[in-house]
Protein backbone atom coordinates (compact mmCIF):
# COMPACT_ATOMS: atom_id res chain seq x y z
CA UNK A 1 0.00 0.00 0.00
CA UNK A 2 1.50 3.33 -1.07
CA UNK A 3 1.03 6.67 0.64
CA UNK A 4 -1.95 7.62 -1.46
CA UNK A 5 -4.78 5.23 -0.75
CA UNK A 6 -8.18 4.87 -2.37
CA UNK A 7 -11.49 5.61 -0.66
CA UNK A 8 -12.09 1.87 -0.43
CA UNK A 9 -8.82 1.40 1.43
CA UNK A 10 -9.48 4.47 3.56
CA UNK A 11 -12.82 3.10 4.80
CA UNK A 12 -11.16 -0.26 5.52
CA UNK A 13 -8.49 1.49 7.55
CA UNK A 14 -11.07 3.65 9.34
CA UNK A 15 -12.85 0.49 10.42
CA UNK A 16 -9.58 -1.15 11.39
CA UNK A 17 -8.69 1.89 13.48
CA UNK A 18 -12.04 1.66 15.27
CA UNK A 19 -11.11 -1.94 16.09
CA UNK A 20 -7.83 -0.74 17.54
CA UNK A 21 -5.97 -2.85 14.96
CA UNK A 22 -4.42 -0.19 12.69
CA UNK A 23 -0.65 0.27 12.90
CA UNK A 24 1.13 3.67 12.97
CA UNK A 25 1.77 3.69 9.20
CA UNK A 26 -1.85 2.83 8.48
CA UNK A 27 -3.12 5.56 10.81
CA UNK A 28 -0.88 8.08 9.08
CA UNK A 29 -2.04 7.08 5.59
CA UNK A 30 -5.65 7.26 6.79
CA UNK A 31 -5.15 10.72 8.31
CA UNK A 32 -3.56 11.95 5.08
CA UNK A 33 -6.45 10.62 2.99
CA UNK A 34 -9.08 12.06 5.34
CA UNK A 35 -7.41 15.47 5.20
CA UNK A 36 -8.21 15.64 1.49
CA UNK A 37 -11.42 13.60 1.20
CA UNK A 38 -14.72 14.95 2.54
CA UNK A 39 -16.66 11.82 1.52
CA UNK A 40 -14.43 9.55 3.60
CA UNK A 41 -14.51 12.00 6.51
CA UNK A 42 -18.32 11.76 6.38
CA UNK A 43 -18.17 7.96 6.20
CA UNK A 44 -15.80 7.87 9.14
CA UNK A 45 -18.12 10.09 11.21
CA UNK A 46 -21.04 7.86 10.30
CA UNK A 47 -19.10 4.81 11.47
CA UNK A 48 -18.42 6.54 14.77
CA UNK A 49 -22.09 7.39 15.12
CA UNK A 50 -22.95 3.74 14.43
CA UNK A 51 -20.53 2.71 17.16
CA UNK A 52 -21.86 5.12 19.75
CA UNK A 53 -25.48 4.11 18.98
CA UNK A 54 -24.46 0.47 19.36
CA UNK A 55 -23.18 1.29 22.83
CA UNK A 56 -26.57 2.85 23.62
CA UNK A 57 -28.30 -0.35 22.53
CA UNK A 58 -26.41 -2.28 25.13
CA UNK A 59 -28.07 -0.27 27.89
CA UNK A 60 -31.51 -0.72 26.39
CA UNK A 61 -31.46 -4.54 26.56
CA UNK A 62 -34.08 -6.27 28.74
CA UNK A 63 -33.01 -7.22 32.25
CA UNK A 64 -35.44 -10.04 32.90
CA UNK A 65 -36.77 -13.00 31.02
CA UNK A 66 -40.50 -12.67 30.21
CA UNK A 67 -42.62 -14.54 32.79
CA UNK A 68 -44.45 -16.67 30.23
CA UNK A 69 -41.11 -17.99 28.94
CA UNK A 70 -40.08 -18.77 32.51
CA UNK A 71 -43.30 -20.67 33.10
CA UNK A 72 -42.75 -22.74 29.96
CA UNK A 73 -39.17 -23.54 30.93
CA UNK A 74 -40.21 -24.43 34.48
CA UNK A 75 -42.74 -26.90 33.08
CA UNK A 76 -40.12 -28.46 30.79
CA UNK A 77 -37.62 -28.77 33.63
CA UNK A 78 -40.19 -30.35 35.92
CA UNK A 79 -41.16 -32.89 33.25
CA UNK A 80 -37.56 -33.88 32.52
CA UNK A 81 -36.45 -33.75 36.14
CA UNK A 82 -39.36 -35.99 37.18
CA UNK A 83 -38.57 -38.62 34.52
CA UNK A 84 -34.96 -38.90 35.45
CA UNK A 85 -35.65 -38.63 39.14
CA UNK A 86 -37.67 -41.85 39.00
CA UNK A 87 -34.87 -43.84 37.45
CA UNK A 88 -31.95 -42.14 39.04
CA UNK A 89 -32.61 -40.54 42.42
CA UNK A 90 -30.58 -37.49 43.44
CA UNK A 91 -27.58 -38.27 45.52
CA UNK B 1 -27.37 -28.69 43.40
CA UNK B 2 -31.01 -27.82 43.17
CA UNK B 3 -32.42 -27.80 39.60
CA UNK B 4 -35.86 -26.60 40.75
CA UNK B 5 -34.28 -23.33 41.83
CA UNK B 6 -32.04 -22.76 38.79
CA UNK B 7 -34.60 -20.65 37.00
CA UNK B 8 -35.29 -18.46 40.05
CA UNK B 9 -31.66 -18.04 40.99
CA UNK B 10 -29.97 -17.85 37.59
CA UNK B 11 -32.73 -17.45 34.98
CA UNK B 12 -32.47 -13.69 34.54
CA UNK B 13 -28.66 -13.70 34.64
CA UNK B 14 -28.52 -16.39 31.94
CA UNK B 15 -31.13 -14.52 29.93
CA UNK B 16 -29.18 -11.24 30.17
CA UNK B 17 -26.00 -13.00 29.07
CA UNK B 18 -27.81 -14.60 26.10
CA UNK B 19 -29.53 -11.35 25.06
CA UNK B 20 -26.28 -9.42 25.34
CA UNK B 21 -24.55 -11.87 23.02
CA UNK B 22 -27.34 -12.47 20.50
CA UNK B 23 -29.51 -9.34 20.61
CA UNK B 24 -32.60 -11.53 20.21
CA UNK B 25 -34.95 -12.00 23.18
CA UNK B 26 -36.78 -15.01 21.78
CA UNK B 27 -33.61 -16.78 20.80
CA UNK B 28 -32.12 -15.89 24.19
CA UNK B 29 -35.00 -17.53 26.05
CA UNK B 30 -34.70 -20.60 23.78
CA UNK B 31 -30.98 -20.84 24.55
CA UNK B 32 -31.61 -20.56 28.30
CA UNK B 33 -34.11 -23.39 28.04
CA UNK B 34 -31.65 -25.55 26.09
CA UNK B 35 -28.97 -24.73 28.64
CA UNK B 36 -31.05 -25.73 31.66
CA UNK B 37 -32.24 -28.95 30.01
CA UNK B 38 -28.64 -29.83 29.09
CA UNK B 39 -27.54 -28.97 32.63
CA UNK B 40 -30.24 -31.22 34.05
CA UNK B 41 -28.94 -34.14 32.00
CA UNK B 42 -25.34 -33.41 32.92
CA UNK B 43 -25.85 -32.52 36.57
CA UNK B 44 -23.96 -35.61 37.76
CA UNK B 45 -20.89 -34.17 36.04
CA UNK B 46 -20.99 -30.81 37.82
CA UNK B 47 -17.61 -30.81 39.55
CA UNK B 48 -18.49 -28.26 42.21
CA UNK B 49 -15.16 -26.53 41.69
CA UNK B 50 -16.90 -23.48 40.28
CA UNK B 51 -20.16 -21.87 41.28
CA UNK B 52 -23.40 -23.20 39.87
CA UNK B 53 -23.82 -19.90 38.01
CA UNK B 54 -20.40 -20.17 36.35
CA UNK B 55 -21.12 -23.75 35.34
CA UNK B 56 -24.47 -22.81 33.77
CA UNK B 57 -22.96 -19.80 31.96
CA UNK B 58 -20.30 -22.17 30.58
CA UNK B 59 -23.00 -24.40 29.09
CA UNK B 60 -24.85 -21.36 27.73
CA UNK B 61 -21.67 -20.16 26.00
CA UNK B 62 -21.51 -23.46 24.13
CA UNK B 63 -25.17 -23.16 23.13
CA UNK B 64 -24.56 -19.63 21.80
CA UNK B 65 -21.47 -20.72 19.84
CA UNK B 66 -23.39 -23.72 18.42
CA UNK B 67 -26.14 -21.42 17.30
CA UNK B 68 -23.70 -19.04 15.59
CA UNK B 69 -21.89 -21.85 13.83
CA UNK B 70 -25.09 -23.28 12.39
CA UNK B 71 -25.49 -20.16 10.26
CA UNK B 72 -21.80 -19.88 9.39
CA UNK B 73 -22.09 -21.08 5.79
CA UNK B 74 -24.41 -18.41 4.50
CA UNK B 75 -22.51 -15.98 2.26
CA UNK B 76 -23.80 -12.48 1.71
CA UNK B 77 -23.12 -10.33 -1.35
CA UNK B 78 -22.51 -6.73 -0.36
CA UNK B 79 -23.37 -3.70 -2.47
CA UNK B 80 -20.48 -2.35 -4.53
CA UNK B 81 -19.72 0.79 -2.59
CA UNK B 82 -16.73 1.66 -4.78
CA UNK B 83 -15.79 1.57 -8.45
CA UNK B 84 -12.79 -0.35 -9.79
CA UNK B 85 -10.41 2.44 -8.83
CA UNK B 86 -11.73 2.36 -5.28
CA UNK B 87 -13.72 5.61 -5.58
CA UNK B 88 -17.14 6.09 -4.01
CA UNK B 89 -20.09 5.30 -6.26
CA UNK B 90 -22.36 7.30 -3.95
CA UNK B 91 -20.31 9.52 -1.64
CA UNK B 92 -21.72 9.64 1.90
CA UNK B 93 -23.65 12.74 2.91
CA UNK B 94 -21.76 15.28 4.90
CA UNK B 95 -23.17 15.23 8.43
CA UNK B 96 -24.14 12.34 10.70
CA UNK B 97 -27.40 13.85 11.86
CA UNK B 98 -26.64 15.43 15.21
CA UNK B 99 -30.00 17.22 15.06
CA UNK B 100 -31.97 14.04 15.64
CA UNK B 101 -32.58 12.81 19.12
CA UNK B 102 -30.69 9.78 20.36
CA UNK B 103 -33.77 7.65 20.80
CA UNK B 104 -34.80 8.05 17.15
CA UNK B 105 -31.27 7.27 16.00
CA UNK B 106 -31.04 4.27 18.31
CA UNK B 107 -34.29 2.83 16.94
CA UNK B 108 -33.04 3.45 13.42
CA UNK B 109 -29.85 1.54 14.15
CA UNK B 110 -31.82 -1.35 15.68
CA UNK B 111 -33.86 -1.51 12.49
CA UNK B 112 -30.72 -1.43 10.32
CA UNK B 113 -29.13 -4.20 12.40
CA UNK B 114 -32.11 -6.45 11.66
CA UNK B 115 -31.44 -6.03 7.94
CA UNK B 116 -27.80 -7.18 8.12
CA UNK B 117 -26.77 -10.60 6.84
CA UNK B 118 -26.58 -12.91 9.91
CA UNK B 119 -22.80 -13.29 10.09
CA UNK B 120 -22.17 -9.56 9.79
CA UNK B 121 -24.82 -8.86 12.42
CA UNK B 122 -23.31 -11.41 14.82
CA UNK B 123 -19.77 -10.08 14.38
CA UNK B 124 -20.83 -6.46 14.79
CA UNK B 125 -23.08 -7.24 17.72
CA UNK B 126 -20.43 -9.18 19.64
CA UNK B 127 -17.82 -6.45 19.20
CA UNK B 128 -19.86 -3.26 19.44
CA UNK B 129 -22.88 -4.08 21.56
CA UNK B 130 -21.69 -6.96 23.73
CA UNK B 131 -18.26 -5.31 23.92
CA UNK B 132 -16.33 -8.56 23.48
CA UNK B 133 -12.69 -8.18 22.48
CA UNK B 134 -11.41 -9.56 19.18
CA UNK B 135 -10.18 -12.82 20.71
CA UNK B 136 -13.46 -13.64 22.43
CA UNK B 137 -15.56 -12.68 19.40
CA UNK B 138 -13.37 -14.86 17.14
CA UNK B 139 -13.79 -17.79 19.47
CA UNK B 140 -17.57 -17.50 19.63
CA UNK B 141 -17.92 -17.11 15.86
CA UNK B 142 -15.22 -19.63 14.95
CA UNK B 143 -13.30 -17.22 12.67
CA UNK B 144 -9.84 -15.65 12.69
CA UNK B 145 -9.14 -11.98 13.42
CA UNK B 146 -8.85 -11.03 9.72
CA UNK B 147 -12.25 -12.55 8.98
CA UNK B 148 -13.75 -10.86 12.03
CA UNK B 149 -12.44 -7.41 11.04
CA UNK B 150 -13.75 -7.94 7.50
CA UNK B 151 -17.21 -8.92 8.79
CA UNK B 152 -17.34 -5.93 11.12
CA UNK B 153 -16.17 -3.62 8.30
CA UNK B 154 -18.89 -4.89 5.98
CA UNK B 155 -21.46 -4.47 8.76
CA UNK B 156 -20.33 -0.89 9.43
CA UNK B 157 -20.53 0.02 5.74
CA UNK B 158 -24.07 -1.34 5.50
CA UNK B 159 -25.15 0.26 8.77
CA UNK B 160 -23.85 3.71 7.89
CA UNK B 161 -25.53 3.51 4.47
CA UNK B 162 -28.74 2.28 6.09
CA UNK B 163 -28.80 5.15 8.60
CA UNK B 164 -28.20 7.56 5.77
CA UNK B 165 -30.95 5.98 3.67
CA UNK B 166 -33.39 6.29 6.57
CA UNK B 167 -32.60 9.97 6.51
CA UNK B 168 -30.61 9.94 9.71
CA UNK B 169 -27.20 10.46 8.24
CA UNK B 170 -27.94 13.10 5.65
CA UNK B 171 -27.38 16.83 5.44
CA UNK B 172 -31.06 17.59 5.18
CA UNK B 173 -31.59 16.61 8.80
CA UNK B 174 -29.34 19.22 10.29
CA UNK B 175 -29.88 21.91 7.72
Amino acid sequence: MGWMISCREATELASKRLDGAAGPGERLRLALHLAFCAACRAAERQMRLVRSLAHDLRHALPERMPEERKRAIRARLAAHGGDEGDREPER
Amino acid sequence: MNPERWLDEHGDALFRFAVLHTGDENLAADLVQETLLAALKARERFAGGSSERTWLIGILKHKIADHFRRGARTQATDPDWFDREGRWREPPADAPGDALDRETLRRALAHCLDELPPRQRQAFWLREVAGEDTGAACEILGVNATNLHALVYRARMRLRACLERLGHGGKRWDG
